[in-house]
């Protein structure tokens, strides 16, 4: 597509505070469409749909459509930061601002890991232990009042994430946008953000992929050998690293995601039912 | 019981879509709150109270990390409240009950992640006809599918009464829950695939290794890995800037 053509599908208009409201409440049941593949695609997606649907129109919007439906994965709460700073770029973006599709990736690639690794033990490890914790106690106490306490401590934290930080997130996508005009850094940003997600998926491949054998023996002689300690002895990860580079290289052949998910279900099942797998 | 059934599953199925659902409130789900509820709805307020306390508890420390799914101390705090009262007050028996519910409602909570995925697909499509309608609706659809997720257990269990519950868990062939639960470990490797094609694995496969060899040798958590990759974005930016522009590596 043409520079011409990009402009033509693009409206120079404000996103207004009554927008931001509308993306607030849509914000809020982003878990719903929760899925294997790409986790909170549609979600998210859903979430930008009154910003996205005002700015862009034809095959402008196409293309923003399917890059808010590329995987992402955060927790919950915290894709509202995240979305408002996106909203701030796109605003831009439509305004014709040199800001690149990248950047605007960008931001959510690099962000999601970390503020995942913030928000999980934070809101399900730390508040809900405490919050829990107190409120089942007065429970059992036969108090009456505690199912209410919880509610309201929550949601206290939970609306300062969600609330606050998505209109703090516009403000200062805004002056991040502002600075990357005047400074010319927007290059350099998509770049370090590029290697910070990199590295944060590196990490992640190690934690969230796991591909186990059951302890299965083979006796040679004398010698035993158990296939799994015998493959993380070589290098420990080393399935989880071996699989998703193996499906990185697979889907770049434009091999059928589809098929790959089933394939890969089917494993599982089968993994279980032979029991070489755990 | 057909009636009661129908109305306890409801209510029911609402309330477990707090979380991946409606999420207004985001503190329904748990145990806690969710017991006493469901215990006012069916007209004991006091073993909902209990029920949920103690089954808040046993869950407490259950935490759900990234892409992993615990066993659902939600579906464990519906089933076992229901079953409490329908049963007169039997809260031993229910509490007995409240880890298999556990991992019934984790099983469930498996199936909709995976039939979420055909729906994405369904919204890949609909983005390239530009229905807007069409993507918001696969996002209610995946909200449907999390009222299921309750309401189902729930009306099968109080419609059918305790015992063909425990028959049921007891009948399923022993490998399919493992089965799925191994899966679900294999399914994240795709979206990864996915990522890595998308910001380029030719051009920053090393920053790749770095984070994969920071978990995996030194057991670095992901919070101090992705501090380390912004510094290494930082450092290799502004090094980069400083060799090849000068003069703009000053105004930086």
């Amino acid at each position: 597509m043409t520079a011409d053509q990009a402009v033509a599908d693009t409206q120079a208009v404000e996103i207004t505070r009554k927008d931001l409201n509308k993306v607030f409440w849509r914000s809020l049941s982003i878990m719903a469409s929760l899925n294997y593949e790409r986790f909170l695609a549609v979600g998210r997606t859903y979430i930008m749909l009154p910003v996205l649907r005002k700015l862009y129109k034809g095959e402008e919007l196409k293309k923003t459509l399917h890059r808010y439906l590329e995987f992402f994965l955060t927790h919950p709460y915290f894709a509202n930061p995240i979305a408002g700073i996106q909203i701030a770029m796109e605003e831009e973006r439509a305004k014709g601002a040199p800001i690149d599709e990248d950047a605007i990736r960008g931001v959510a690639t690099g962000l999601m890991g970390p503020l995942a690794g913030v928000g999980d033990p934070l809101f399900w490890g730390t508040i809900r232990s405490i919050i829990g914790g107190l409120c089942a106690s007065l429970a059992l106490a036969g108090n009456a009042i505690a199912p209410f306490l919880f509610v309201i401590l929550w949601n206290i934290p939970h609306y300062f994430v969600r609330g606050t930080l998505l209109y703090k997130g516009y403000d200062m996508g805004m002056g991040l946008v502002k600075e990357f005009r005047e400074t010319g850094i927007l290059q350099r940003i998509t770049e370090g953000a590029s290697i910070m997600g990199m590295t944060a998926i590196g990490a992640l491949v190690a934690l969230w992929v796991s591909v186990k054998f059951s302890p299965l023996e083979f006796s040679f002689g004398e010698a035993v050998f158990n296939v799994q300690s015998l493959l993380d002895s070589i290098f420990p990860n080393m399935l989880p690293l071996g699989l998703t580079l193996l499906l990185a290289s697979l889907l770049a052949k434009k091999f059928n995601v589809n098929l790959l998910i089933i394939i890969l279900i089917g494993i599982g099942l089968l993994g279980a039912f032979l029991g070489f797998m755990a | 019981m057909f009636l009661k059934a129908l109305y306890v599953g409801i209510v029911g199925g609402v309330l477990s879509m707090d979380v991946y659902g409606w999420g207004t409130l985001a503190a329904m789900g748990r145990p806690v709150v969710l017991g006493p509820i469901l215990g006012l709805f069916m007209g004991d307020f006091w073993t909902g109270l209990w029920v949920g306390a103690t089954i808040e508890f046993m869950f407490l420390g259950v935490i759900p990390t990234g892409a992993a799914i615990p066993p659902d101390a939600t579906m464990s705090a519906l089933g076992a409240t229901a079953l409490a009262i329908l049963l007169g007050g039997d809260r031993a028996t229910a509490i007995a009950l409240a880890v298999p519910l556990a991992l019934l409602g984790q099983l469930a909570q498996v199936i909709v992640w995976q039939v979420n995925a055909f729906f994405l697909h369904k919204a890949d499509d609909f983005a390239e006809k530009l229905n807007l309608k069409g993507i918001e609706n696969m996002h209610y659809t995946g909200m449907f599918l999390f009222f299921l997720r309750g309401f189902v257990p729930i009306f099968l269990g109080v419609w059918l009464g305790v015992e063909p519950v425990q028959n049921f868990m007891n009948a399923l062939p022993e490998w399919v829950s493992p089965g799925l639960g191994i899966a679900a470990g294999l399914l994240p490797a795709v979206g990864f695939g996915m990522l890595l094609n998308m910001i380029g694995l030719k051009r920053y496969w090393p920053y790749f290794l770095v984070g994969f060899t920071l978990a995996t040798f030194f057991s670095v958590g992901i919070v101090p890995i992705a501090i380390l990759g912004l510094c290494l974005g930082f450092v290799i930016v502004t090094l980069k800037s400083m060799t090849q522009k000068p003069s703009e590596a000053e105004a930086f």
